[in-house]
C-alpha cells in the first residue's frame, strides 16, 4: 500500500466545510425560531403568561341596608365570624374534619357533605365550614388554627332583619344564586355571594348589591398568592329608603296576628307611598337568609304557606268591594243615581234565583242607598243592563287585574273576559256570569294591593296614584283616569255615607274630624246552597274555618274631607267572616292609629 | 518542561479570546443560576462558581498535554470510561430517576458525560490510522460503528436518551467526516425510521408521550405537554428586552420546570429577552468559529478530525437543548454547555473545550496517516 503523500490535507476537505456550514444553518434556524416565538406569536404567549400568573380575586361589596321612612333598619348587615377550610391533602383534611366535628361541633351529615365538597373543589380553594360562629367557638378555633394553617377564620357579614316576621314578607330574604343566574356574574364564584330571593331584597337587588371590587394578585404554579398587584375596593350597595312605617306596620301586624291569615295594605294619597304592607302569617327572614335548614323546613311545611306574601300575592274575590267599580261604570255609562230598583231579596234570571245577602230584601232603593246597604240585587240589575265589558274596562283602569310593579312576586289577579271563559272553561259567557261579576264574585280575583290602589285612585279624585315602596325625589306627574268629576264626587259621598250609616259604619272613628270612606266585602268561599237557605243558614260563621267567608274592607280616611294626606287602605281577613263585622272594626282601629284624635292644648 | 512560564504565557496570550468567550458564556449562565434561585447565591450559583476554576484548570491541563499522549492513549481512555459505564450499570446509584451517577467519594460523576470526549478521541485515533483508500472501503466503518453504539446502548439503558442520542450523533458525524458515504448515513437514517415501530415499543412511556406532544404541541397541556407549553409561554411573553433580570414571571413563579438545567435558555430569554438569547447564541457561534478555524489549521489528520468532531459535539448539545426548549425538537434532557447547572456537564464541557484547545495548541503536529 503506497504511503500517503505528505500533503498535510489530503482527505475529503469539503466534508469539514460542509459540516461547518450545516452548523451555521442550524444556528440560523434556531435564531429564526426565536424570532418567530418572540415576535410572531408574542401576543398569544404574553396573554397566556398573564393568565398563568395573574388572578382576579373578587371582593364582595356589602349589601345596602333597607330602611323604613324614619331610617330604621328593616334589613342590615351584622358582622359574623365564619370558618373556611382550605382544601389540602386528604389525610390532613380528615384529621382536621374529625377535630372540627368535636370542636364546633358538627353533625355527621355536615362532615360528610363537607368531605364531598372537598373532593369536588380544586386544591387550595376555600370551603365554608360554619357561618355565624359564637365567641366561644371562635376562641377554640383560633387555638386550633395555630396547628392547622388550613383553617381560616374570616370576618364576614350576615344579613339580619331586626323586625323579623313583621316585615318578613316585605323585605324577603337572600340566598345563594341559582346556577343559571350565577353563570352571568363573575362575582358568583365567591362563596359568599348572595342575591335577593324574594320581596324587596329581590325587587331592588341590583341597587342593594353595590359593585364588586377586585384584587389583582400574582400567583405561583401551585396557586399560592405571591403578592398583590392591584386593589380596587368594592362599592357598598345603596341603602334603600322605603316608604314603610315600622311602628304602623307593627301595630297593624299585632292587630291581624290573631287571625290565621290576613293582610293589609295602606297607601298614602296622593304620594302613593306604601306605608304598610302586612301579610299574616309571615316568616323570620334572618334564619332563611342564613340558610338554616330547620327554619326552611318549618316554613315549607307550614300549612298556612307563610312564604306567600298575601298582601301582594294573595288573590281573593273582591266581593262587594267591587261594587265601587260597578257603580263607577254605571254612572259613567249615564245611569241616573236617582233611579230606584226594588229588591225583593233575589233576582230571578230564567229559572235561577240570584239572592241578595239580605234574605227578605231591601225594598226600593236608589243607587246611593244600594251602596250603603250593599244591596246585591240593585247591582245585579245594573250589571244586566251594563254588560261585562263596561265593568271590566273600569276595573282595569283602576288597576285591578294587573301587576302594579311594586314588589317582586306580585300576583296579577284575574279580570275575566268572554274570550277568557271560552278559552279556559270551554263555555260561552252568560248573563249570570256578568251578574256575579258585578258583586265581585265568580271568576274574578284581585290582590289586597290592587284593592288599595283602587281606593287610592278614588281618594285621589280619579287621579292616578303611583304606588311605590321607594322614596323618590321627583313626583311623577299625575294623570287623570278620565272619570267625570261628578261621578267621583258622587262615589266619594256614597262611600262616606256607607261608613256612617251603611254596612261600613263600624269603620267610623270616634274622632268627628276624621272623615272615613269605604266599602266592605264578604267573599263567599263556598256557595250557599238552597238547603242552607231553607235552614236559614246564610251566615257562614259556624262553618269550618276553610269554608268561612273572607272579610274585606277597602276605604280611606283623612282629617277633613278636603285634607291630604289621605290614607287608602285594603284589608283582607281570610275566612274571617263578614266584612262589616270583622274587617271594618279592624280598619277603624287602624284609622285611629293613623289619625289620632288631637288632644286640645291646655 | 511544558508548564514553564515561557511556554505557558504565550499559550494563554494566544488563546485569550477563547478564554474570554468561555468566561463570558459561563458568567451569563452563572447570572441565570443566581436569578433562578430567586436572587440568591445559595445554593446553586455559589456551587457552580466554585466548580468553575477546577474545571477551567482541567481544561488548561488537557490543552497542554502533548497531543501524542492523546493519540497513543485514545483507545485506553475509551476502554477505561466504557468500563466506568459498565460499573454504573451495576454499582451506580440512582438519581433523578435514572441510574447515571458513580460515586468517586470526592465527586459524583456521570461517565456518560466523559464518554462523549473519549468517543471522539477513539474515533479520531482510528480514522487517522487509516489511509484514504482504506477509509473508503465500507468494511472499515464497522469498527467505529461498534465503538459508537456500544456506549450509546449502555447510556440508553440508564436511561438517558439525550446523552445516547448525542453519542450516536457525534459518532456518526466523525464517521461521516472520515469519508463514510453520507448517502449511506442517510440510508441508515431511513432504515432507522423504518424500524421506528420496533423502537417505539422499546421506548419508555414518558418518552412516547414526549414524542406525541412534539408532534401535537397542544395535546395534553397540563401533562406531558406542560414543559414545552410553559417554555413557549416564557419565550413568547418576553419580547425584545425581556422582563428584566430577576423579573421573569414564568420562572420565578415556578411555572417553568427544570429552570436551572435543561430549560435555562428559556429563563435567560424570558428575563433578558430576544437580545439576551441572541447574545448567547452569538457567543456560542464565535466559540465554534474559533474551534473550526483552529481545527482547520491543524496539520495532522488526527487533530483535524478531533477538532471538528468536538465542535460538532458542542454544537449538538446546544442545538438539541435550545431546539428542544423552543419546540423544534422533542423534549430530551440535554444540558446547555457552560450554562446549565451541574458538575458533570461542566466537567464534560471543559474536557471538550480542553481537547479543542489542545488541537489549536498543537496544530503543527502531524499525527495520523
Amino acid at each position: 500500500m503506497p504511503k500517503a503523500p505528505q500533503e498535510h490535507v489530503y482527505r475529503p476537505v469539503q466534508r469539514f466545510r460542509r459540516l461547518f456550514f450545516f452548523e451555521i444553518g442550524a444556528f440560523l434556524l434556531l435564531i429564526a425560531r426565536l424570532v418567530f416565538l418572540q415576535f410572531w406569536e408574542d401576543t398569544r404567549y404574553s396573554l397566556l403568561s398573564q393568565k398563568n400568573c395573574v388572578r382576579f380575586v373578587p371582593i364582595l361589596p356589602q349589601r345596602g341596608n333597607i330602611l323604613d321612612k324614619e331610617g330604621k333598619a328593616l334589613a342590615a348587615n351584622v358582622s359574623s365570624y365564619r370558618l373556611f377550610l382550605e382544601n389540602s391533602f386528604k389525610e390532613r383534611r380528615e384529621e382536621i374534619l374529625t377535630l372540627l366535628q368535636k370542636e364546633i361541633p358538627l353533625s355527621k351529615t355536615a362532615v360528610q357533605s363537607l368531605r364531598e365538597e372537598c373532593n369536588k373543589k380544586p386544591h387550595l380553594s376555600l370551603i365554608l365550614v360554619q357561618d355565624a360562629l359564637s365567641w366561644e367557638q371562635v376562641s377554640r378555633l383560633v387555638f386550633l388554627q395555630s396547628r392547622y394553617s388550613e383553617l381560616h377564620i374570616t370576618l364576614g357579614y350576615a344579613r339580619s332583619y331586626p323586625y323579623e316576621e313583621l316585615f318578613g314578607a316585605v323585605t324577603g330574604y337572600i340566598g345563594a344564586p341559582e346556577s343559571q343566574e350565577a353563570a352571568l356574574e363573575t362575582l358568583a364564584r365567591h362563596p359568599d355571594y348572595r342575591v335577593g330571593k324574594a320581596g324587596m331584597e329581590r325587587t331592588f337587588n341590583s341597587l342593594l348589591l353595590g359593585s364588586a371590587g377586585f384584587r389583582k394578585v400574582e400567583i405561583d404554579a401551585t396557586g399560592r398568592v405571591v403578592r398583590q398587584l392591584e386593589h380596587s375596593p368594592a362599592v357598598r350597595g345603596t341603602d334603600l329608603k322605603t316608604t314603610l312605617d315600622a311602628p304602623l306596620q307593627s301595630f297593624v301586624y299585632a292587630l291581624l296576628k290573631p287571625y290565621k291569615a290576613a293582610s293589609c295594605v295602606i297607601i298614602e294619597v296622593p304620594s302613593g307611598a306604601i306605608r304598610c304592607l302586612v301579610s299574616v302569617p309571615s316568616y323570620a327572614p334572618t334564619a332563611l337568609s342564613q340558610g338554616e335548614s330547620g327554619a326552611w323546613r318549618r316554613v315549607l311545611q307550614d300549612p298556612e304557606h307563610p312564604l306567600l306574601a298575601r298582601a301582594t300575592a294573595g288573590q281573593y274575590p273582591p266581593a262587594s268591594t267591587f261594587k265601587i267599580v260597578t257603580l263607577l261604570a254605571a254612572l259613567e255609562a249615564g245611569f241616573s243615581p236617582q233611579e230606584k230598583v226594588f229588591c225583593p231579596g233575589y233576582l230571578e234570571l230564567g229559572t235561577h234565583k240570584f239572592h241578595c245577602w239580605h234574605k227578605t230584601g231591601h225594598g226600593a232603593l236608589t243607587m246611593a242607598e244600594a251602596m250603603h246597604n250593599s244591596c246585591d240585587v240593585y247591582f245585579f240589575s245594573l250589571a244586566k243592563r251594563l254588560g261585562l265589558n263596561k265593568m271590566t274596562e273600569v276595573a282595569r283602569k283602576l288597576g285591578l287585574g294587573e301587576i302594579a310593579g311594586v314588589l317582586y312576586g306580585e300576583a296579577a289577579g284575574l279580570i275575566p273576559s268572554r274570550a277568557w271563559k271560552l278559552l279556559r272553561q270551554k263555555e260561552s259567557w252568560s248573563v249570570a256570569d256578568t251578574i256575579l261579576i258585578a258583586i265581585g264574585q265568580g271568576p274574578i280575583l284581585v290582590t289586597p294591593l290592587q284593592l288599595a290602589i283602587l281606593v287610592a285612585h278614588v281618594a285621589n279624585k280619579g287621579q292616578r296614584v303611583h304606588p311605590t315602596l321607594e322614596i323618590k325625589e321627583e313626583d311623577e306627574d299625575t294623570k287623570d283616569l278620565g272619570f267625570r268629576p261628578e261621578t267621583i264626587e258622587f262615589l266619594k259621598k256614597t262611600l262616606i255615607e256607607t261608613c256612617t250609616i251603611g254596612t261600613g259604619r263600624r269603620a267610623q272613628t270616634e274622632d268627628p274630624t276624621v272623615v272615613v270612606a269605604g266599602k266592605t266585602g264578604t267573599a263567599q268561599v263556598r256557595r250557599i246552597s238552597a238547603r242552607d237557605r231553607e235552614r236559614n243558614k246564610t251566615d257562614t260563621g259556624d262553618r269550618s274555618w276553610e269554608e268561612r267567608d273572607h272579610a274585606l274592607f277597602v276605604g280611606y280616611a283623612s282629617r277633613g274631607e278636603k285634607a291630604t294626606p289621605k290614607y287608602a287602605i285594603a284589608l283582607v281577613v281570610e275566612h274571617g267572616g263578614k266584612g262589616g263585622g270583622v274587617a271594618a272594626p279592624l280598619a277603624k282601629q287602624i284609622f285611629e292609629r293613623l289619625l289620632p284624635p288631637i288632644v286640645p292644648k291646655e | 518542561m511544558r508548564f514553564f512560564p515561557d511556554r505557558f504565557l504565550p499559550f494563554l496570550k494566544k488563546n485569550s479570546f477563547f478564554f474570554l468567550l468561555v468566561l463570558a458564556i459561563f458568567l451569563l449562565g452563572l447570572a441565570m443560576q443566581y436569578s433562578a434561585d430567586g436572587g440568591h447565591w445559595r445554593p446553586r450559583a455559589e456551587r457552580q462558581a466554585l466548580r468553575f476554576p477546577l474545571c477551567f484548570g482541567v481544561m488548561i491541563v488537557l490543552a497542554l498535554i502533548d497531543q501524542r499522549f492523546w493519540y497513543v492513549w485514545a483507545y485506553w481512555i475509551y476502554v477505561g470510561i466504557l468500563a466506568l459505564l459498565c460499573l454504573v450499570e451495576f454499582w451506580g446509584f440512582v438519581g433523578m430517576g435514572a441510574q447515571r451517577w458513580i460515586d468517586l467519594y470526592l465527586i459524583q460523576i456521570q461517565p456518560s458525560e466523559l464518554m462523549k470526549g473519549a468517543l471522539i478521541l477513539a474515533l479520531g485515533r482510528y480514522y487517522s490510522g487509516l489511509t484514504e483508500q482504506e477509509a473508503y472501503t465500507p468494511g472499515a466503518h464497522i469498527f467505529p460503528l461498534i465503538l459508537t453504539l456500544l456506549p450509546s446502548l449502555l447510556v440508553l439503558r440508564q436511561p438517558d436518551l439525550g446523552s445516547a442520542l448525542i453519542l450516536i450523533g457525534a459518532g456518526l458525524c466523525v464517521i461521516f467526516l472520515a469519508g463514510f458515504s453520507w448517502k449511506k448515513i442517510l440510508g441508515a437514517g431511513c432504515l432507522g425510521l423504518c424500524c421506528f415501530p420496533i423502537i417505539w415499543t422499546h421506548l419508555h412511556a414518558y418518552q412516547r408521550k414526549r414524542l406525541l406532544v412534539f408532534l401535537h404541541p397542544d395535546r395534553d397541556p397540563l401533562g406531558a405537554g406542560y414543559h414545552l407549553l410553559q417554555s413557549k409561554i416564557a419565550l413568547g411573553s418576553a419580547g425584545f428586552w425581556g422582563k428584566g433580570f430577576l423579573k421573569g414571571t414564568q420562572s420565578h413563579l415556578n411555572f417553568l420546570p427544570e429552570k436551572h438545567t435543561d430549560f435555562i435558555f428559556t429563563m435567560l430569554c424570558e428575563e433578558l429577552g430576544f437580545c439576551g438569547g441572541l447574545i448567547l447564541l452569538l457567543l456560542y457561534f464565535l466559540l465554534f468559529l474559533l474551534g473550526y478555524a483552529s481545527s482547520q489549521s491543524a496539520r495532522g489528520y488526527f487533530g483535524r478530525l478531533l477538532g471538528n468532531g468536538l465542535v460538532f459535539l458542542l454544537f449538538l448539545h446546544i442545538f438539541v437543548n435550545i431546539g428542544m426548549v423552543m419546540g423544534l425538537l422533542p423534549v430530551v434532557g440535554v444540558p446547555l454547555p457552560l450554562v446549565s447547572y451541574g458538575g458533570s456537564s461542566l466537567l464534560a464541557t471543559s474536557i471538550i473545550l480542553g481537547l479543542l484547545l489542545n488541537v489549536a495548541h498543537h496544530s503543527h503536529f502531524r499525527l495520523g496517516a
